[in-house]
């Protein structure tokens, strides 16, 4: 298969939609099907919960943040909705997209604050908003919004002047989720998608691909009001009545359950989470009183096991019968890589009252190799993190070309063009080889969560553009055989080169490698090495912190060699070999021994 | 004016309560117990009992707490123990434990607000104000409590072991401390708080099952106002917003005192994250 293959992806694209359309015009046509009054009703109330679910899914499963905040954007929807239909005007369509921004607002309301903390600071900051919801019932007249006892006379729906009948607004309920999934469909299987899953890994890999975390968050957080604000409104016109007692914890609280049972960050499996719970509901009203117990350890038990759910299960199985893309291209051409050079002028950085990196001035040059050898504790690492913005100098300047690095966080330096690996590989779960590679382009060619949505023209295009540059790296680096199958499951020689690739990809001026060859045999290292030459060959700079010093001396350029956090000594790989010092401190009398033997303990 | 600062003393004592509580197992244990509020309260529904069985104060107390301790370890061994690490999974998994205790509530006392009295309840006048005795009670609660905890942290070797393991788990662990240990000896401590300061709580607010969702809420606000690991300032953060709550109510209208609540949480969120009194380091734990 060549490169092309590899990149287009799935075979038959218009399965997909072709079968959604399908599903979507049978489950419709309430006649068609013979549905009674209680059956309307049910799949109905299934379709409002599946919105439901799949908003709090993109902000708890993808987003990673729990957004206790659902009922106030669904009472927002809800009740907007029910004013605006008796007391302004009645057109559904309007009403939808009234309520989908108003939700959004709210929403924002406490995720502005709250993402910047995240965690169960976001979650205290939605529930307040809850709890807001009976107090303003109250404090807004009666009159108005008709306070505790509910809202009632809420009209039939109307669709651009013409009153919906029971069977057509129905419809549209089903018409209306079936599309909200497709556009949550478009947007979490994108490199939208794959950037929240690059975010899951932690609060380092994300912004050193250039990508903004709390952007991330509060995009997929405003998104994910969408379908809960339409879900509000849905609901108000078919109830015709929003009472306050049906906008508490409750409500959370199912939702919760259904998603813990469809699994996290599914798509489909959402209807099998609601449908379970529903039925369960439906139960529930015989013996409600055990249903508030069970409920509870239900969400003990599936917080515990927080994970796959019916979804995990399906691609389980899925992955048994279809067999990965496999490909074996040809070893891939090296594309030119504007090099700049790197200088680093008299650099400090403490902390506390240690000198992690005590004084350091180097240049490594565009178009060379340039490693960086030292002890375990000398400043490696420390430097690495302060020329990629995870650390900030506390003294000195950075240059990267003509351009000042030194005081910009991380997410400026890469899109500077700055690229780097890490002692243990940060390989994001749930991608594709192939999608970790193109996540290192995400932030290079950025596209918007409307064209993902969408799936535009221009989008096609980037992602199209982007595989293929994944592709390719993936041929140099020889992973092509394994492009379709799950990254962060690789043996560790293989995430090291996943993450090789991945900094390549971005097309990086500068490329810092953190002992990117521990861990890997013999024949890997040696792969590696040709690799490198290439890259340097095609015109980038490359800092290598490195233990294997006859790798080192294969390999490199020039060699910086520190020692305390200062410069010991600098020179080409040979001077160094022979220079006393550094043969008694480090390499030992046999010269050419990998130095990872030496002081192993030392290292924080 | 007297009486509503008394009022908002008293509200805020509660609040404090709660956030001394989750204080503790967060320092301690690393997690954030969603479930002691129901614990708390739960407390307060024993002592009701309690005193229908005509059991003299102390021993009512020592009921509730021993009680309290059981459930608060049985919370640690269902929903914390087995925890998969990283992610916010304890916010599920504690909030479905409180979900638990809640309903066992309803089931056993029914879902209608009850009146708990404990002792004789009448007003004084102090400083101009009328206040009940049991809210002069409820505001010594936690200056006591918070004090003692404090004292605990600081001082005791379960202190400086809780505090190494919420600096980093791992490295106390090689340092031979039972971490797990840990984790149960901080729910037990918070299990018998809660049972000792649930009675109190109730018999201030009508002894109603759903009111734990309420006064957790404020107390998570006020566990961020107070900063993470800081028993002082978890006390000094729930007397003011008990105050400011009481006040706003007073001045501007009923209703407002929880918009007052979300603005203050907002405006603390945005300009010091780490909370009036907090160290910045527990917050990335």
């Amino acid at each position: 298969m060549s490169i092309q293959s590899i990149a287009t992806g799935r075979a038959r694209p218009w399965l997909l939609p072709a079968g959604w359309l399908l599903v979507t015009a049978v489950v419709a046509n309430q006649p068609g099907l013979g549905l009674d009054a209680f059956w309307t009703r049910q799949i109905v109330l299934v379709c409002l919960s599946a919105l439901l679910v799949s908003g709090l899914n993109l902000s708890l499963g993808w987003a990673g943040e729990l957004n206790m905040g659902l009922p106030a954007m669904y009472a927002v929807g809800a009740y907007l909705t029910a004013y605006v239909s008796s007391k302004v005007f009645n057109d559904l369509a309007v009403c939808l997209v009234l309520s989908a921004a108003a939700a959004i607002v709210v929403g924002l309301l406490a995720g502005v604050p709250g993402l910047r903390l995240g965690g169960w600071m976001l979650a205290v900051c939605t529930f307040l908003l809850v709890g807001l919801i009976p107090v303003t019932l109250q404090v807004i007249p009666t009159s108005i919004l008709g306070g505790q006892s509910g809202f009632v006379g809420i009209p039939r729906p109307q669709l651009f002047g013409h009153p919906l009948r029971e069977e057509a607004f129905y419809a549209v309920v089903v018409v209306v989720t079936a599309l909200w999934f497709a556009l949550y469909r478009n947007a979490v299987q994108s490199p939208f998608g794959n950037s929240l899953l690059v975010l899951q890994h932690g609060p380092v890999l994300a912004p050193s691909l250039g990508l903004s975390r709390y952007r991330l968050k509060l995009i997929t957080y405003a998104f994910a009001s969408v379908p809960i604000g339409v879900a509000g409104s849905l609901f108000a016109y078919n109830d015709r009545f929003v009472a306050p007692e049906s906008l508490g914890l409750n409500l959370i609280l199912l939702t919760l359950v259904a998603l813990i049972i469809a699994g996290r960050r599914s798509i489909y499996a959402i209807f099998v989470g609601v449908v379970v719970v529903q039925y369960l509901n439906n139960l529930s009203t015989e013996f409600d009183e055990w249903s508030d117990v069970a409920f509870g350890a239900f969400l003990i038990i599936g917080g515990l096991a927080f994970g796959g759910g019916i979804a995990g299960i399906a691609r389980r199985i899925a992955r048994r019968f279809i067999p990965a893309t496999t490909a074996n291209a040809a070893a891939g051409a090296v594309p030119h890589l504007a090099g700049a050079d790197l200088r680093l002028d008299a650099v400090r950085k403490t902390f506390g009252g240690v000198h992690a990196v005590a004084e350091v001035s180097l240049l490594a040059r565009a178009g060379q190799i340039t490693a960086l050898i030292g002890p375990n504790g000398s400043g490696k690492t420390t430097t690495l993190n302060l020329i990629s913005g995870l650390q900030r100098p506390t003294a000195g300047r950075i240059l990267l070309g003509d351009r000042d690095l030194t005081r910009l966080p991380a997410i400026q330096v890469a899109r500077c063009g700055v690229a780097r690996t890490f002692q243990t590989p940060a390989i994001p779960i749930e991608l594709t080889v192939l999608d970790a590679v193109a996540a290192g382009r995400i932030q290079r060619r950025p596209i918007s969560l409307l064209s993902a949505v969408l799936r535009s023209p221009k989008y096609r295009r980037v992602v199209r553009e982007n595989r293929e540059a994944a592709a390719q790296w993936l041929a140099v680096v020889g992973l092509s055989p394994v492009a379709g199958e799950p990254a962060a499951a690789m043996a560790l020689g293989t995430r090291r080169m996943i993450e090789l690739a991945r900094a390549l990809c971005a097309d990086p001026s500068l490329l810092l490698l953190d002992e990117v060859a521990s861990g890997l045999d013999r024949d890997e290292v040696e792969e590696l090495a040709t690799v490198l030459r290439k890259v340097r060959d095609a015109g980038a700079t490359i800092v290598l912190v490195e233990h294997n010093f006859s790798l080192v001396q294969s390999l490199a350029d020039y060699v910086v060699v520190l020692a305390e956090g200062a410069v010991l000594t600098d020179g080409d790989p040979r001077t160094i070999a022979e220079h006393p010092e550094v043969l008694e401190r480090f390499l030992g009398t046999g010269a050419g021994v990998s130095g990872t033997t030496l002081q192993e303990g030392r290292r924080a | 004016m007297s009486t509503a600062v008394f009022a908002g003393l008293s509200t805020g004592a509660i609040y404090t309560l709660i956030a001394i509580g989750y204080n503790v197992t967060l320092t301690s244990a690393g997690v954030l117990n969603f479930a002691y509020a129901n614990t708390l309260v739960l407390g307060g529904f024993i002592a009701l009992s309690a005193t229908g069985w005509g059991l003299p104060l102390p021993l009512i107390l020592l009921t509730c707490a021993a009680i309290c301790t059981l459930v608060s370890v049985g919370v640690e061994r269902a929903a914390i123990r087995f925890l998969p690490s990283g992610g916010h999974a304890e916010l599920i998994t504690t909030l479905g434990a409180g979900t638990a205790i809640t309903a066992i509530t309803v089931l056993i006392w029914g879902p209608d607000p009850q009146r708990l009295a404990l002792y004789e309840q009448h007003p004084i006048d102090l400083l101009g104000g009328r206040v009940v005795p049991n809210n002069l009670v409820l505001i010594a609660l936690p200056v006591v409590f918070g004090v003692g905890l404090h004292l605990l942290i600081r001082g005791t070797r379960f202190g400086l072991t809780s505090r190494a393991q919420a600096f980093d788990r791992e490295a106390t662990m090689l340092r031979g401390v039972n971490v797990r240990w840990l984790s149960i000896g901080a729910f037990a401590i918070t299990g018998a708080f809660a049972g000792l300061v649930g009675p109190f709580v109730l018999v201030s607010t009508a002894a109603s099952p759903w009111l734990a969702i309420t006064i957790a809420l404020k107390g998570f606000v006020v566990l961020a106002l107070g900063g993470l690991g800081s028993q002082l300032g978890t006390v000094i953060a729930g007397f003011l917003l008990g105050l400011v709550e009481s006040l706003v109510a007073l001045w501007i209208g009923p209703f407002y005192g929880d918009y007052s609540v979300f603005v203050v949480f907002v405006l603390v969120l945005l300009l010091r994250p780490q909370g009036l009194f907090g160290s910045r380091s527990l917050r990335l734990v």
